[in-house]
C-alpha cells in the first residue's frame, strides 16, 4: 500500500515535471543557454583581435587560416568581430530596454491611479509619441547628437516606452477594479501599498513577456540603425556594421553579409523563443492562480 | 417613482425618442473632434523639435552657406533668412511656413524642399501599397488556417515556422534575398525601380517586416473565435465547421487584425527607410538617409512633416473606421 | 411502466463518459440513465460538478470530440442510436430533430451581426422556406415570443437587447425547426428573478402547445418544481434518484437529494442551522434508499432582537454615476444608482436589501462601506455624520464581504497574509504576532490553521468565502456589509456559509447588512428588509411582514416571481 502511494507521488512528480517540458520552453532554455555561453566565454571563443586588420589577408573566404568565417574588406577576422558584436548589441539591447521598462511602467502606473489631469496628459503623451515615426525621429535626433552608444541607447529608450506604458495602463485599470483591490481601499491600504503588494505582482507575468519582446525589438532597431550608418561608431564591430560594410561585395564576399547576418537571426531568434517560453510559464502558473 | 404599472415595463427596452437621436449624432462628432486634438497636439510637438533639434546639429547659417564662407557671407545669410532674430520671432515664422508648407529650399538642388519631397513620394507609396496587399494576402488565409485547428499537428509545425520566421528582421531578409535571387541566382535585379521585376524583391523584404506579427495575430483572434459562446450556439444549430469559420470567426478576428495593420503602419513606414536604402529604391525613405548625412535641413524638416502627418492620417482612419465597423463601438462614446 | 417505443423521445442507457487531459482522465458520467416521453418537461436537478450539463451537451454530441469520449452505454434518440452518427448525421438533426439553449443569453449571440441574420441563418439550414418568407416567419417566431416590437428586435444587434429579450430569441430559435426535443442548460440562472418567472411561463407555455419535450437543467430545485413533471437528480456523474417532482421534493429517498434540500433556506424556521450536504453524505454512506427521514430537529430561533441602537443612518443619500461626457470629458448625463434613498441599520439586526440587477442595492453597499461617496444626502455612525475620509475607527467598524470570493482575494497572497491585511494598516504588528492572529481566524470562521500557508486557488468556492469572511472579521467591526455573498455558491456551500454567518452574529454581536436577489435566504436569514428598485427603496419592514404580505405594486410582482418548491409547508 505504501509503495503504491509512493509510486503514484514520484508518478505525478515525473507527469508535472514532464509538463513543463513543451517544446517552446525547451528551445528558449536550450537557444537562451547557448547565447549566454557564447557571451560568458567570448574570452575563451575569440580567435583573433577584432580590431585588428591585415591588408594582406582581406576578403579572405571561411576556413582560411584559422579565420573560422572568414576576414572582411580589412583583413579583420569575422568571426571574433561577430562575437564582439554580441557584447555591444546585447548591451545596446538591455540598457534601452530597461529605460523603456521603467519609464514606461512608471507612467503607466501613474496614469491608472490618478485619473483627471494626470492621466489625460500621459494619455496624449502616449498617443503623440507613438504616432510618431520611431525610426525617422532617430534618425534625426542621432544625426545631432553624433553617434555612439548614448545617443542611441537613450533614443531607443525615449521613443519606445510608450509600449510598456499602454499595456502597463490599460491592465493596471482592470487590476484596479478588482474586488480585492476594493478591498485594500475600504479597509484603508494606502495608494503606494496598493500598487506595490496588489498591482505591481498581477503585471507581472505580462511584463516578464514583455520585456522579453522587446528586448528583440531593441536588438533590430540597433541593428537597423547601425546598417545605416547611425546606432554603433564605424568601424566598432556590431552586425548592423558589418551588414552595411557587406552590401557591396555580396558578389565575391557572401560571407560577410551571412556572418552577421545569421548572428542577428539566431540572437532575435532565441530571445522570441525565451520570451516565448516564459509566456508559456506564465499561463500555466496562472491557470493554478486566476482559476 | 416607485411604483411599477405594469411587468412588461421590468423587460422591454425603451424606444429611441427624438432628444436622444440628436445626443446620439452630436455624440458621433465627438471622436473627430478628439482626433482634431490629437493632430493639433502632433503638430505641437513635431514643429517644436524640430525647431530645437536641427540647429542644435550646427549653425544654420554656416551650413548653408557652405565650408569656405567667409564670416561676412555668413552673416549676410543670416540676416537674410532670419536667424539672428530673437527665437520666438524665429519660432513663429517657422509656424507659418509650416502651415504654408514651405520649409525652404534644399540645399542641394535649390528646389523647394516639399517638392523634392513630393517627387519621392510616390515611389514609396508604391512599395508600400505592394508591400501592404502582399501582406494581407499571406498573413490571412495563413493565420485563418492556422487558428482554425490549433492542434493539429501540422498547424502546429506551420506555427513554429512562422514564429521563428518571426525572429528574422525584414532587412536581413531583405539582403539574403538580394544574395539568392540577385547575386547567385541572377533572376531579378536588385537595384532600382525601372521594371516590375525589380518590385519583387523589395516587396518581399518589405512584408517580411508584417507577414509573421499579422499571421499570429489572426491565428490568435481566430482560436479565440472558435471559442467564444456563440459558436457552440452556430454548431447546436447544425452549422458545419466551415461555415463558423467564415460567418462567426473570420469576421469577428478580422475587427481585430485590422486594427493591427493601422497601427503597424508607422512600424512599416520605418521599415521602408531601410528597405528603400538596401535595394537603392528612390523614395522617401531613401532620401531621409541621404539628406540626413549631407545635412539638406530643409529636405529634411519637410521629410519629417509628411511623415508624421501621413501616419496620423492612417491612425485616424484606422480608428475612425472601427466605429462604423463595429457595432459595438458604435453605440458608445 | 413502459410507454411504446414512438412516445418515447429520448432514452439515455447506462452512459458512461470521460474527459481526457495531458494531466488524467476522469469520469464525468458513470453510468447515466433517462428518458424523456413526447410532450414532457423533465428536469435534472444537480450542483456543480454532478455531470447535468455534460450529460446535456452529450445528446446532442457536442462535446469537444478529442477531448471527452463515450465509454459505453446509449443515446436513442426518436428510436435512432445517435452513438453511432457521425458529423453530418449529427449537424441535421441540431436545430432540427432536437435544439439547445444554454445558460448565458449574453454570449450567446454573435455581436457584430444583426439577430435577423441570425435567425434567418437557422432558418436557412432548415430548408424548408423560400428565403422571401424569413423576414415574415421570423416577425411571427419573435410574436410568438411574446416580444412586442419584432421588427425593432430583428433589425437591432445583440448589445441592444437585455438578457431577457436576448434569451427570447435564443428560444425562438430553438422552436424555430419545431423539434421533437429542446434541451435547455441553466437557461434562466443568469437572469433576473422576474425576467425567470417569464421565460419559464413562455417555455412551459409554448412547448404545451407544441407538444414539444423539454430537458430543463438547472441547480435551482424550486425553478424545476414549478416547470417540470419528472425530475432526475445528480451527483457526481450519478442519477441517484428520480420521479414525479412532487414526489421526489416532498419524499426524497436517497441521501443526497434529502440533504440537499434539507440546505436549502426554503421553509426552514428563520435563523436555524441547514443541514450541510457533506455532513450527510458521510453519515448515510453511499448511494441507499432509506425511508424517509424527518427534517432536522429546529433548533429555537433566537429571541426576537431587541431595537438597538441606530447604528447607521442614510439619510436622503443619493449616489450618481456619469452615464456621458462632453466634448471635454465634463460628464452630462447622470444615472440615478440610488435615488434618494432613507434606511437605519440597528444594532444587532440583520437587514437585508433586495432588489434584482440596476435597482441600486450593491450601490448601497458602497456606500455603507466607503467606497463611494454620495453625491447627495448622508450617511451618518452613531449619531455623527460621516463626511471626507473616514477615521480608521469608522472603517474598522464597517466591513465588507463580497460576491465573488475568487475575485476578493490576491491569487498571489497566501491565506494568513490575506485575513490579516486589515491587520496591518497602520504598521505595528510583527510577522509572528500576524500568523497567529491568522491561525486565530481561520479556525473562527471553520478552516484548519495549518492551511494559512495555502494560495487562493488551493481552496474551494467555500472555503475561500470563509476567508473573505474572516478578513472582514480581522480587525473585530460592529457591521458587517455582505454583497451576495452566496450568490456564487452551491446550495450545500451555501448552506454552510449560512450557518457560519449566523453562528458568528450570535457569537460576536455583529450588525449584518445584507445584499441579495435571492427571497428565500433572505427570508431565512433577515430580520427586516428593503426591497429596492430603480435606486429607491419601494417597501420596507419585518421581513415575514414583506414577503408575506406585500402592499406594493413592484414587490408583489418579485413575490410572484420567486419560484417555490410547493413543500405544502406555508
Amino acid at each position: 500500500m505504501a509503495i503504491a502511494l509512493a509510486d503514484s507521488r514520484t508518478k505525478r512528480a515525473q507527469t508535472r515535471i514532464r509538463s513543463y517540458l513543451t517544446a517552446e520552453i525547451v528551445t528558449g532554455a536550450v537557444l537562451g543557454t547557448l547565447v549566454l555561453s557564447a557571451l560568458i566565454f567570448q574570452p575563451l571563443l575569440i580567435t583573433h583581435d577584432p580590431m585588428a586588420g591585415d591588408l594582406f589577408a582581406r576578403f579572405q573566404p571561411p576556413g582560411t587560416d584559422g579565420h573560422i568565417l572568414g576576414t572582411d574588406e580589412l583583413g579583420r577576422d569575422i568571426w571574433s568581430r561577430v562575437l564582439a558584436g554580441l557584447t555591444w548589441s546585447m548591451s545596446a539591447a538591455l540598457v534601452s530596454n530597461l529605460i523603456s521598462f521603467v519609464i514606461g511602467t512608471a507612467l503607466g502606473l501613474l496614469a491608472a491611479e490618478m485619473p483627471g489631469l494626470v492621466r489625460t496628459i500621459i494619455r496624449q503623451l502616449i498617443d503623440t509619441v507613438l504616432s510618431f515615426p520611431g525610426l525617422i525621429v532617430a534618425i534625426c535626433v542621432i544625426t545631432v547628437f553624433e553617434q555612439g552608444f548614448w545617443p542611441l541607447v537613450l533614443t531607443l529608450g525615449f521613443l519606445t516606452w510608450p509600449v510598456f506604458a499602454r499595456v502597463v495602463y490599460a491592465e493596471s485599470l482592470t487590476l484596479l477594479e478588482r474586488d480585492y483591490v476594493q478591498n485594500a481601499r475600504l479597509i484603508g491600504v494606502g495608494r503606494v501599498r496598493t500598487l506595490t503588494r496588489h498591482v505591481l505582482p498581477g503585471l507581472r507575468p505580462t511584463l516578464m513577456v514583455m520585456l522579453a519582446f522587446h528586448f528583440a525589438d531593441m536588438l533590430i532597431a540597433e541593428s537597423a540603425l547601425s546598417y545605416l550608418g547611425l546606432g554603433a561608431p564605424l568601424g566598432e564591430p556590431t552586425w548592423g556594421n558589418m551588414l552595411a560594410a557587406s552590401r557591396d561585395k555580396l558578389i565575391f564576399a557572401p560571407w560577410m553579409m551571412l556572418a552577421p547576418a545569421g548572428a542577428i537571426v539566431m540572437a532575435v531568434v532565441t530571445t522570441n523563443f525565451v520570451g516565448d517560453g516564459i509566456a508559456a510559464l506564465s499561463r500555466r502558473q496562472g491557470k493554478g492562480i486566476d482559476q | 417613482m416607485s411604483e411599477i404599472s405594469s411587468t412588461a415595463k421590468l423587460t422591454t427596452d425603451a424606444g429611441a425618442s427624438p432628444a436622444r437621436s440628436r445626443a446620439e449624432a452630436l455624440g458621433a462628432l465627438v471622436p473627430i473632434a478628439l482626433k482634431l486634438r490629437d493632430l493639433v497636439v502632433l503638430l505641437l510637438a513635431l514643429v517644436t523639435l524640430l525647431f530645437v533639434l536641427l540647429p542644435l546639429a550646427g549653425d544654420p547659417a554656416q551650413v548653408m552657406a557652405g565650408m569656405d564662407a567667409t564670416p561676412a557671407q555668413i552673416d549676410a545669410i543670416r540676416a537674410k533668412y532670419g536667424f539672428d532674430q530673437p527665437w520666438w520671432v524665429q519660432y513663429f515664422r517657422y509656424w507659418g511656413n509650416v502651415l504654408q508648407f514651405d520649409f525652404g529650399e534644399s540645399l542641394a538642388s535649390g528646389q523647394p524642399a516639399m517638392e523634392v519631397v513630393l517627387t519621392h513620394l510616390p515611389a514609396t507609396l508604391l512599395l508600400t501599397f505592394l508591400a501592404m496587399g502582399f501582406t494581407i494576402a499571406v498573413s490571412v488565409p495563413l493565420g485563418a488556417w492556422l487558428g482554425f485547428r490549433p492542434d493539429a499537428v501540422t498547424r502546429r509545425i506551420g506555427a513554429w515556422l512562422v514564429f521563428f520566421f518571426q525572429g528574422v528582421p525584414g532587412f536581413v531578409f531583405g539582403l539574403v534575398l538580394i544574395q539568392i535571387f540577385a547575386v547567385n541566382l541572377r533572376w531579378v535585379p536588385s537595384l532600382g525601380y525601372e521594371t516590375p521585376a525589380a518590385w519583387i524583391l523589395p516587396t518581399l523584404a518589405l512584408s517580411a517586416f508584417l507577414v509573421p506579427k499579422l499571421t499570429r495575430v489572426v491565428a490568435a483572434n481566430v482560436a479565440e473565435a472558435m471559442r467564444e459562446d456563440y459558436v457552440r450556439t452556430a454548431r447546436a444549430f447544425g452549422a458545419t465547421r466551415r461555415e463558423i469559420l467564415w460567418r462567426h470567426a473570420l469576421p469577428n478576428a478580422l475587427l481585430g487584425a485590422a486594427a493591427l495593420i493601422g497601427t503597424q503602419f508607422a512600424f512599416l513606414l520605418s521599415g521602408t527607410v531601410i528597405i528603400e536604402r538596401i535595394f537603392s529604391w528612390p523614395g522617401i525613405g531613401w532620401l531621409l538617409i541621404e539628406r540626413t548625412q549631407t545635412l539638406d535641413f530643409p529636405v529634411v524638416q519637410a521629410l519629417a512633416m509628411l511623415i508624421a502627418l501621413m501616419v496620423f492620417a492612417v491612425n485616424t482612419i484606422t480608428d475612425l473606421s472601427f466605429r462604423y465597423l463595429d457595432p459595438r463601438i458604435k453605440g458608445t462614446n | 411502466m413502459d410507454s411504446p417505443a414512438k412516445d418515447r423521445v429520448l432514452e439515455i442507457g447506462n452512459l458512461h463518459l470521460s474527459f481526457r487531459s495531458p494531466e488524467a482522465v476522469t469520469e464525468a458520467l458513470r453510468g447515466v440513465s433517462l428518458t424523456v416521453e413526447r410532450g414532457e418537461i423533465v428536469g435534472i436537478v444537480g450542483e456543480s460538478g454532478s455531470g447535468k450539463s455534460v450529460t446535456a451537451m452529450s445528446v446532442l454530441k457536442l462535446l469537444p470530440g478529442d477531448k471527452a469520449r463515450v465509454t459505453s452505454g446509449t443515446i436513442t434518440l426518436l428510436g435512432r442510436n445517435i452513438l453511432r452518427h457521425d458529423e453530418a448525421a449529427m449537424r441535421s438533426i441540431r436545430g432540427q430533430t432536437a435544439s439547445m439553449i444554454f445558460q448565458e443569453p449574453m454570449t450567446a449571440l454573435n455581436p457584430v451581426r444583426r439577430i435577423g441574420d441570425q435567425i434567418t441563418e437557422v432558418l436557412t439550414r432548415q430548408g424548408i422556406l423560400q428565403e422571401s418568407a424569413f423576414r415574415d416567419y421570423a416577425r411571427k417566431l419573435l410574436t410568438d415570443m411574446r416580444i412586442d416590437d419584432p421588427d425593432r428586435v430583428l433589425d437591432a444587434y445583440p448589445h441592444e437587447l437585455s438578457g431577457g429579450l436576448r434569451q427570447r430569441v435564443l428560444i425562438a430559435m430553438a422552436f424555430s425547426g419545431k423539434p421533437e426535443l429542446i434541451i435547455a442548460d441553466e437557461p434562466t440562472t443568469a437572469l433576473d428573478v422576474t425576467v425567470q418567472a417569464q421565460i419559464l411561463s413562455l417555455l412551459k407555455d409554448k412547448a404545451r402547445e407544441t407538444d414539444t419535450s423539454v430537458i430543463f437543467i438547472s441547480h435551482d430545485l424550486a425553478v424545476v418544481a414549478q416547470l417540470c413533471d419528472r425530475v432526475y437528480v445528480m451527483y457526481k456523474g450519478e442519477i441517484v434518484e428520480s420521479g414525479r417532482t412532487d414526489d421526489v421534493i416532498r419524499r426524497p429517498r436517497h441521501v443526497y437529494t434529502r440533504a440537499l434540500l434539507n440546505a436549502l433556506p426554503e421553509g426552514k424556521p428563520r435563523k436555524a442551522r441547514l443541514e450541510t450536504v457533506a455532513a450527510a453524505m458521510l453519515e448515510g454512506g453511499s448511494a441507499a434508499e432509506s425511508a424517509t427521514a424527518a427534517p432536522p430537529p429546529a433548533t429555537p430561533p433566537p429571541a426576537a432582537a431587541e431595537p438597538g441602537e441606530a447604528l447607521l443612518e442614510l439619510i436622503d443619500a443619493e449616489l450618481y454615476y456619469p452615464k456621458a461626457r462632453d466634448v471635454m470629458g465634463r460628464p452630462i448625463r447622470f444615472h440615478p444608482a440610488v435615488d434618494g434613498v432613507d434606511l437605519t441599520l440597528f444594532k444587532g439586526e440583520t437587514l437585508a436589501i433586495v432588489g434584482e440587477s440596476g435597482s441600486g442595492k450593491t450601490s448601497i453597499a458602497k456606500l455603507v462601506v466607503g467606497l463611494e461617496r454620495p453625491t447627495a444626502g448622508e450617511i451618518h455612525y452613531r449619531g455623527t455624520p460621516l463626511e471626507g475620509r473616514r477615521s480608521a475607527e469608522v472603517r474598522r467598524d464597517i466591513q465588507m464581504v463580497f460576491q465573488d470570493p475568487q475575485s476578493s482575494l490576491n491569487p498571489r497572497m497566501r491565506a494568513w497574509q490575506l485575513v490579516t491585511e486589515p491587520l496591518t494598516v497602520g504598521g505595528g504588528l510583527s510577522r509572528a504576532r500576524l500568523r497567529d492572529k491568522a491561525a486565530e481566524l481561520l479556525t473562527l470562521v471553520g478552516l484548519e490553521p495549518d492551511q494559512m500557508t495555502r494560495f487562493p486557488h488551493e481552496f474551494s468556492g467555500g472555503q475561500r468565502q470563509r476567508l473573505a469572511i474572516g478578513r472582514a472579521l480581522a480587525v473585530h467591526p460592529k457591521i458587517l456589509v455582505l454583497d451576495e455573498p452566496t450568490s456564487a455558491l452551491d446550495v450545500s456551500v451555501q448552506a454552510q456559509i449560512l450557518n457560519l454567518l449566523i453562528d458568528l452574529q450570535r457569537e460576536q454581536g455583529l450588525t449584518y447588512l445584507f445584499i441579495s436577489h435571492d427571497v428565500a435566504v433572505v427570508r431565512h436569514i433577515s430580520d427586516r428588509v428593503a426591497v429596492m428598485f430603480n435606486g429607491r427603496i419601494v417597501e420596507r419592514g419585518p421581513v415575514d411582514a414583506v414577503l408575506e404580505n406585500p402592499q406594493e405594486t413592484y414587490t408583489k410582482t418579485l413575490m410572484e416571481a420567486v419560484p417555490h418548491l410547493r413543500l405544502g409547508i406555508a
